[in-house]
């Protein structure tokens, strides 16, 4: 057993048997249950509507499953340098790759998890909509491109932080700036800078992609050059983290 | 037969001095009633000919989708992604055969139709097919009967292996640790 799946395996049982993440769950699959009532019990449901309901369980999958993951990640190196416990992890042989990959690892776990629960919802949701496959196939493909991202660009962070506070306002803050042009007027987003705006944007190009394949039934080779972004960001942040990971410093500076 | 006379003959003349219909171009169209659910696609066979002894000049197709009831919004666009089809000239007595996707996206009793007109000959009267009906019913797919068992159950199920997991977890540490149920290893070590 390498030093990643250690580190993986003792992060994911300190998470999953020992810590908060039955309860998050838990949480999580009320509100899915919430969304589900509400759709069910809607008197003037049309077809539209359905697949609005589909969009709306894979997009809190993904969104939910990369806040996860930047919480878990962004507590990765700066949470130990708060709690004192990064100096004697640094004596051990293990390399910073490995260290950081095991915990990438395991908090993946999140958006899996998150994932799985979404699971029955989306077949109850679209049943007979014949769109359920496209919906696990895209909370699958995205949700797997933005916790990458996410986990990596957070990790990136707390290696670089002084302390864990700095490393999650870094990135909470970051998250909320991606999720600005998704607010922006349909009018504004049908101009040529608009939509470079969203296609630049990873989380809004993923949720323009959830919205033209379930939602307005678009083709996949009419909508595949979206997926552009989503997978460069996942190769850049990983890219960076791969760097980044080489020496963790015990007093770094930003 | 006298009355019969007098009431028909104005009719006549009016029939004889009105000028002739300058609708040259025919549109067929089929099926001409439709009984189907929202969302589903349907595809009407329609064939365009020109009746006339010259040919038509460039025409266009267009989609008109009308609510009887007016209860209703019925916007044709959001029934095609093809509202309006251009086509080119037809020379005397030739035919097109276009095939129109219809998805009704709404509940009700609908007409839908083809008018076709000249793009540039105002002297060609545009031509209308034949009505179709829609009879657009909503279907009963959403309410899944599996729906609220499925919202009690999944929490309650990820709640009990949750539960389920901290409590092997605790007994695996209380084995480790040997007596205590919760060792009270930090007052020990203050000790």
């Amino acid at each position: 057993m390498n030093a990643t799946t250690i580190v993986a395996g003792e992060e994911i049982s300190g998470t999953w048997f020992r810590g908060w993440g039955p309860w998050f769950a838990a949480v999580v699959a009320v509100a899915f249950s919430g969304i589900a009532i509400a759709l069910g019990y809607s008197g003037q449901l049309n077809l539209l509507d359905a697949r609005e309901g589909l969009a709306v369980v894979v997009r809190m999958s993904i969104g939910v499953g990369a806040l996860l993951v930047v919480l878990s990640m962004a507590d990765s190196i700066s949470g130990m340098r708060d709690r004192s416990t990064l100096e004697p992890l640094l004596l051990t042989p293990i390399t910073g790759r490995s260290l950081l990959g095991g915990k990438l690892l395991a908090a993946g776990s999140g958006w899996v998890v998150v994932f799985l629960i979404s699971l029955p919802y989306l077949y109850v949701i679209g049943d007979g909509l014949g769109t359920i496959a496209l919906a696990v196939g895209l909370s699958v493909v995205l949700g797997a491109l933005l916790a990458t991202t996410f986990g990596a660009g957070a990790a990136v962070l707390s290696i670089r932080s002084r302390t864990n506070l700095q490393t999650l306002g870094v990135g909470l803050l970051g998250l909320a700036l991606l999720a600005i042009p998704l607010l922006l007027p349909a009018s504004v987003l049908r101009n040529p800078i608009g939509e470079l705006l969203v296609r630049a944007d990873p989380m809004s190009a993923a949720q323009h992609l959830i919205g033209a394949l379930i939602v307005d039934e678009a083709t996949l080779a009419s909508e595949v050059s979206w997926f552009l972004s989503p997978v460069l960001a996942a190769l850049i942040t990983s890219w960076l983290l791969w760097k980044s990971a080489r020496f963790i410093e015990l007093e770094p500076g930003i | 037969m006298r009355t019969f006379l007098v009431l028909a003959a104005p009719l006549v003349l009016l029939a004889i001095a009105a000028p002739a219909s300058a609708q040259t171009v025919d549109i067929a169209v089929s099926p001409l009633e439709i009984s189907t659910e929202i969302g589903a696609e349907h595809l009407l066979a329609v064939s365009i000919t020109n009746r006339g002894s010259e040919p038509t000049g460039p025409l266009v197709a267009h989609l008109v989708v009308i609510d009887p009831s007016g209860g209703a919004s019925a916007d044709a666009e959001d029934w095609t992604g093809e509202l309006n089809r251009p086509l080119t000239s037809l020379g005397a007595g030739e035919s097109i055969s276009l095939d129109w996707d219809i998805k009704p996206i709404i509940r009700g009793d609908f007409i839908a139709l083809i008018t076709v007109a000249s793009v540039d000959d105002a002297s060609l009267d545009p031509a209308s097919s034949p009505a179709v009906y829609f009879m657009v019913t909503q279907p009963t797919l959403l309410v899944s009967g599996a729906t609220v068992p499925v919202s009690i159950a999944v929490p309650l199920i990820i709640l009990a292996i949750g539960w389920w997991m901290l409590r092997t977890e605790r007994k695996r540490v209380e084995e480790l640790v040997g007596v205590y149920p919760n060792p009270p290893v930090s007052r020990a070590i203050d000790r």
